[in-house]
């Protein structure tokens, strides 16, 4: 039985090798011309950061003071002439008092 | 057997031959094959580092980086060289005969036609068509609050290498930690010119520069910036100047000043615009010094706040006399009253209650002759005479404030010790530095030492209140608010005198007085409206604690 199954081995050994050794061929060759799509996908992580950049410098140039003082003014804000300043008085407080007479 | 020689003879020379042409191809040649092999299937490419940002206190940018392209042309794919040169040139707004020039140079393989090109002029470019024109990517600085805050920023210029570089302000100070490091990659490439996925490959990845976090808050720089400019062309001022700091931790608020430049098109101005003068000038502080020499004298207990001089008539110093600054004298005086009228022979009399040795000792423990260590580039301080070459008149002008040069940020945080319980801080731009892997270093507030008690801080913010309330500003204090400060105006040393016409009106304080939470000084060089810092940099200091009070929430008292 043993002996069988040690011949059968015997037999099969040269052609896993072949089988394997061809399969190292067609991997080694599909990662080696990998390399093109890997640069694709270099560009395109790229062009995203690009984009974000692009994007966070409209945030910073729309949220300037600058621009949000030109659109105040656009819309016909004004800057205030004289600042009056109201007081308001905590709830806790007593509006009027209970003069004992 | 001469046949047998003759054939050996032959394989001989052959055999010569072939170990030459090895040796010529292997030994001598053989760095210049590797070289041009390496060349053809490696690839080896700078991973350029961008530069950090300067943010500030909320976290918007003033500084960060925006993308531009370098132009570039290639002469041998160029079908008509003078085509070329005539669209281009007036696109990147470059003579015509130069680039024609440029591009019919012999040899020339790539020639960089204009660097940092924006992104309308790329689009036009672009849209030429042109055979033979290259871009590549360059980081450029942008600035969203254009030329806010340009001093205290600096700009970012090129070295001797053509590389990026900051120069004065933040830009100068960090470059180093702003600029970060670039990578590489080397790896081994196809016929293609792709990346080999199990080839040998090197990268070392870019280190981005790190980004400032800074004390400046945009919106108290913008309310410098604009009240110092309308009060420039109000008091019809040369040059001006606003600084404001938080007392307690040092951290400067705003730093505003005129003439300034723009960083972005840092070369049109002139070079003279590029330093910051509140660091980098100097002046003579008049009387605003005075504070600062009272408070030494109450915390020496060499006088209190009612001890009292006979103000009678001008005061002789050796073969000098000091006069009051409108020749008036007011008789009895209490120290609260010296500081209140700006008297300079009551600061006289305060000078010599103290003596020359604390005297000095004092001007130099409030900071003065020393850089005060501000993280910016071109701090620069006047140094203060040896104590040998300090005479009574010198003593006596000191004590007023004149024969003595400071720089701005000097004064600022002198007074800021007695805004701080005497504490003297290191003033600061950045609080926080950050690296893009969000790891963050806080920089925290400094103190130098206690240059006066607090009872003498105390005493002093007393008589400098007192002195706003009921001296020659009080027409200009916004009411409700108790403000500490101080009037100057000094006259300009010119070639060996002082000049009679031209003054620095200044004036200094802090706000709220019980619990301050900032110190401002504003100066203002050559007022011609009129020369007096009660008339000119007063209502503008008070103007500016205006918009300080309505942001910052602080309600009257």
């Amino acid at each position: 039985m043993i002996r069988t199954v040690l011949r059968k081995g015997v037999r099969l050994f040269p052609m896993m090798v072949i089988l394997l050794g061809l399969a190292n061929i067609l991997l080694t060759n599909h990662l080696a011309s990998s390399g093109g799509e890997l640069q694709q996908i270099d560009v395109a992580i790229d062009a995203v950061r690009q984009e974000n950049e692009d994007l966070r410098l409209k945030i910073a140039s729309a949220s300037s003071l600058t621009a949000v003082a030109a659109q105040a003014e656009s819309m016909g804000l004004t800057t205030p002439g004289k600042t009056q300043i109201v007081t308001l008085v905590p709830e806790s407080l007593p509006v009027a008092l209970g003069y004992p007479h | 057997m001469w046949r047998i020689t003759t054939v050996f003879s032959l394989y001989v020379c052959l055999f010569s031959i072939i170990v030459i042409r090895l040796f010529y191809w292997q030994i001598i040649s053989g760095d210049s094959l590797r070289l041009q092999a390496s060349q053809q299937y490696s690839l080896d490419f700078l991973l350029p580092a961008s530069r950090g940002d300067i943010l500030a206190s909320d976290g918007s940018p003033l500084a960060m980086n925006s993308t531009a392209h370098l132009v570039f042309a290639q002469p041998k794919e160029i079908e008509s060289i003078s085509d070329f040169s005539a669209k281009i040139s007036p696109v990147l707004d470059l003579e015509k005969e130069e680039v024609l020039s440029d591009l019919s140079t012999p040899g020339r393989i790539w020639v960089p036609l204009s660097h940092k090109v924006d992104g309308s002029t790329y689009e036009t470019l672009k849209g030429l068509n042109l055979k033979g024109l290259g871009f590549e990517k360059e980081p450029q600085r942008y600035y969203p609050e254009s030329s806010m805050a340009a001093h205290l920023l600096g700009f970012v210029g090129s070295d001797q290498n053509g590389r990026d570089k900051g120069y004065f302000g933040l830009e100068g100070y960090y470059d180093r930690e702003l600029r970060g490091k670039d990578g590489r990659l080397q790896a081994e490439k196809d016929v293609r010119g792709s990346p080999i996925v199990i080839g040998e490959a090197k990268r070392v990845e870019a280190e981005n520069g790190r980004s400032l976090v800074l004390w400046v808050d945009r919106t108290i720089q913008r309310i410098a910036e604009e009240k110092l400019k309308e009060g420039m062309t109000k008091y019809g001022a040369k040059e001006g100047t606003v600084s404001i700091m938080d007392p307690k931790t040092g951290g400067i608020l705003a730093m505003a000043s005129f003439p300034s430049y723009d960083p972005l098109r840092y070369s049109a101005f002139d070079k003279v615009t590029y330093k910051n003068p509140i660091v980098a000038s100097t002046y003579e502080p008049g009387s605003t010094f005075k504070v600062l020499v009272m408070g030494a004298a109450l915390n020496e207990h060499a006088v209190t706040a009612e001890t009292t001089m006979e103000e009678s008539g001008p005061v002789r110093v050796g073969e000098y006399t000091v006069k009051t600054w409108n020749n008036e004298y007011r008789g009895t005086q209490t120290m609260t009253e010296v500081i209140r009228h700006s008297s300079n022979v009551g600061m006289v009399f305060v000078a010599q209650k103290l003596g020359k040795e604390k005297l000095i000792s004092y001007i130099r423990n409030f900071g003065f002759g020393q850089l005060t260590g501000i993280d910016l580039e071109e701090e620069a301080s006047p140094t203060l005479r040896d104590d040998r070459q300090w005479y009574s008149i010198d003593l006596a002008t000191a004590s007023f404030g004149q024969g003595i040069a400071v720089t701005p940020l000097q004064m600022l945080r002198a007074v800021g010790a007695l805004a701080n319980d005497g504490w003297l801080m290191e003033p600061r731009m950045v609080k926080e530095i950050k690296d893009t892997n969000g790891k963050s270093v806080v920089v925290k507030p400094k103190k130098i030492h206690q240059v006066v008690g607090s009872n003498a801080a105390r005493v002093m913010t007393e008589m400098m209140v007192d002195a706003v309330d009921n001296g020659e500003a009080k027409w200009a204090k916004p009411k409700g608010y108790r403000i500490a400060g101080k009037t100057g105006t000094a006259q300009i040393p010119v070639a060996g005198h002082y000049d009679e016409k031209k003054t620095i009106a200044s004036f200094v304080g802090f706000a709220p007085a019980d619990n301050p939470r900032f110190v401002m000084l504003v100066t203002l060089q050559e007022p011609t409206s009129s020369p007096w810092g009660s008339e000119t940099a007063a209502p503008l200091f008070f103007a500016v604690a205006r918009e300080l009070f309505l942001y910052m929430g602080i309600p009257p008292q």
